[in-house]
């Protein structure tokens, strides 16, 4: 029961980072119409920021988080002014090709700029463990869930909740037509790649204290997080939500009951599955629907 | 509006690409007269930059030293880089293109097997020497006259580690852990075979990805299954937090640790208390008192590049020095130097002793380490050797 216990809390904190990572590409793809695939990269980004700010210049953690969340909202604002806009009137696929590239230019800078040998991140509860019915459950992994949910809740609030949110509805369902009812449609993409810097950003620096930060670290986390939300459903909030805890579940339950060697493959087993019986995920619409 | 916009495109483009080293037309590399060009396969960016940053600083600092008392050969040595990032066909096209553009008399191979496995058959038809760092024993299987592996391989590793928890911890139930790759697997069996021979038992085996950045599952699993002592074969980082982990879920087992843990950048990651049962296993003793060559070694490395030498690339240093000796000896015949390697006896190092089998293997020890309470510092045990 211990054993369980402490696998479900692993799994959820590394579920909610998938969540929020899931979250960032949805939010662009909604919006955009197009799948960044520097996410990950721009997970690690966030991350060595908070290591500049905490480590490096040697800030308390708070003001910290917040200095290098802000520069991630500042990052969001350069990628779309350097990346997205001069490509949006391409065809997708070399808007795709576009952050392919952004990515492996992001990487190599990183490289340059922090060197690679990773960092340890400090996280807020240091390095306590809580008891839990005998089992030691990681504070910081208790911090990653609470915080990523309440990030969560917050971005679905302001996307359902507040006229802003409802104009970046719009404009992900119909661009033109967003346009023609006077919905500032560029102002809408500004705030969307914010919005995306900031979630990138978290995941990166909740991520920090519980596997290191590393230049190459932003990929497996897309990866997976690309397959939560493949599950959970490519245009859904919940689905991305759902799909980021069963795959950090699936991760963990499956290292330990089935067998660590395929803890992987069985994610993307899982993925495939979906792909050819549920194309749309477990929350996602049917095209046809969004209308 | 239009061109502008172009225009803007185009440096975006542009600037990316010479950001990322995407060139359209490669140069060709070249060596002047006078110079003895060799080769150098290096993970300079991507993830196997951690140990490839050693690899050519090690190489960078022999080439200034070699120079400065008179090149090889009565020339003036140049080593060629090139990065082969964390990619096989990379790797196998930066080789041919070292030896299309200056045909080396000899060349450095990357610091990965998997690189040098697929580098292994052009080597055959370049039929020209090469010294490289990969452990994996595939490598000198392979019986390949042209290579050299210049640090111990990784069935030495897995004997090592045996070895110090059977006989060196005395511990009857061993849990190992590994990384899922070519290095991992193949020392967790021979790990495995070697446990068992010393009459102990091996109560559970668990893998994880290179990539993975939590092994709780595989940790519970192996405690859960009895172990009173965990072998990590493992790389720097990913055993560090192995190592972390274990902490966190306060598994109080004594860890032996592959090398890859215990160079200073992956120890400068663990907190002390993380260390305290920890024994690893370092392919040399790379200390000040091991004599005034390695502390020369070790003070020099620092003060040019900031960072302490880690075995791996040091063992990069010690193989230019031996192919000094060897092209002073014999000259640039790339046949000469070949049979020359193979008559390598006794080659003091700062690194090892080096002297080559029939394998091709130089190296045939292993130091192993305790770390000092409280720090991060590691205390010489002893040395196994093959």
């Amino acid at each position: 029961m211990q054993q369980f216990v402490q696998l479900v809390v692993s799994g959820l904190a590394v579920g909610s980072v998938y969540a929020l990572v899931g979250l960032a590409f949805i939010m662009v793809n909604e919006a955009t119409g197009v799948v960044n695939f520097a996410t990950g990269q721009m997970v690690a980004i966030g991350c060595f920021l908070g290591v500049t700010t905490s480590l490096q210049m040697g800030l308390p953690l708070a003001p910290a988080y917040v200095l290098a969340l802000a520069a991630m909202a500042f990052f969001g604002v350069v990628f779309y002014a350097v990346v997205f806009r001069p490509l949006q009137d391409r065809p997708v696929v070399t808007v795709i090709i576009g952050t392919v590239m952004i990515g492996i230019v992001i990487q190599n800078a990183a490289l340059m700029t922090w060197g690679s040998v990773p960092f340890r991140p400090r996280s807020p509860f240091g390095r306590q463990v809580i008891d839990v019915f005998g089992a030691a459950l990681s504070a910081h992994a208790l911090f990653v869930i609470v915080v990523a949910f309440l990030m969560i809740g917050l971005l679905y609030l302001f996307i359902y909740r507040t006229a802003i949110g409802a104009r970046m509805r719009a404009v992900a369902q119909d661009r033109d037509a967003a346009r023609l009812m006077g919905i500032g449609v560029d102002r809408m993409f500004v705030l969307t790649w914010i919005i995306a810097g900031l979630l990138t950003g978290a995941a990166g620096i909740l991520v920090g204290p519980m596997w290191f930060a590393d230049v190459n670290m932003g990929d497996p986390i897309a990866l997976k997080a690309f397959a939560a939300i493949i599950i959970g459903g490519f245009s859904s909030v919940p689905g991305a939500i759902v799909g980021g805890i069963l795959v950090g579940l699936a991760e963990m339950l499956g290292a330990a009951y089935i067998s660590s060697a395929y803890k992987d493959g069985l994610v993307f087993l899982v993925m495939i599955l979906f792909l050819l019986v549920r194309p749309q995920g477990i929350f996602g619409e049917r095209i046809g629907q969004r209308a | 509006m239009g061109n502008k916009r172009l225009f803007g495109r185009r440096k975006v483009m542009a600037g990316a690409a010479a950001a990322t080293g995407l060139t359209i037309w490669s140069q060709r590399l070249s060596a002047q007269s006078g110079e003895v060009a060799v080769g150098a396969m290096v993970p300079i960016t991507g993830p196997f930059n951690v140990s490839g940053q050693q690899y050519h600083f090690s190489l960078q600092m022999v080439q200034d030293e070699i120079n400065a008392k008179g090149g090889v050969a009565g020339k003036k040595l140049k080593i060629v880089f090139e990065d082969v990032k964390d990619s096989n066909s990379v790797a196998v096209n930066a080789y041919l293109k070292v030896v299309r553009d200056i045909e080396p008399p000899l060349i450095f191979l990357s610091s990965y097997t998997t690189q040098n496995l697929a580098t292994e058959p052009e080597v055959t038809k370049a039929q020209i020497p090469g010294m490289y760092a990969g452990g994996g024993d595939a490598m000198h299987l392979k019986k390949n006259p042209w290579l050299f592996r210049i640090r111990p391989h990784d069935g030495l590793q897995a004997l090592a580690l045996a070895k110090h928890a059977t006989e060196g911890l005395g511990k009857k139930k061993i849990g190992i852990i590994y990384v899922q790759n070519d290095f991992g697997q193949p020392g967790a069996v021979a790990a495995e075979k070697m446990v068992k021979a010393a009459g102990a038992e091996v109560v559970g085996m668990e893998a994880y990805a290179f990539t993975d950045n939590d092994m709780s599952a595989q940790l519970q699993k192996l405690k859960n299954a009895g172990a009173d002592c965990l072998i990590c074969i493992s790389y720097g980082k990913d055993g560090a937090l192995v190592l972390k982990l274990m902490k966190e879920m306060g598994i109080d087992l004594p860890v032996v640790i592959s090398s890859g843990v215990m160079v200073p950048a992956a120890r400068n990651l663990i907190a002390p208390d993380e260390l305290a049962h920890v024994n690893g296993v370092m392919d040399a003793y790379l200390a000040p008192e091991r004599g005034p060559d390695v502390a020369a070694y070790i003070k020099t490395f620092k003060e040019r590049f900031k960072v302490d030498p880690d075995p791996f690339g040091s063992c990069y240093y010690d193989g230019a020095w031996i192919m000094k000796q060897v092209m002073d000896k014999v000259g640039t015949d790339r046949a000469k130097i070949r049979d020359e390697l193979k008559l390598v006896k006794d080659y003091k190092g700062v690194t090892n002793t080096f002297t080559t089998d029939e394998w091709g293997n130089m190296v045939h020890s292993l130091a192993v380490f305790s770390i000092k309470p409280g720090t991060r510092d590691p205390v010489f045990i002893r040395t196994i050797t093959a």
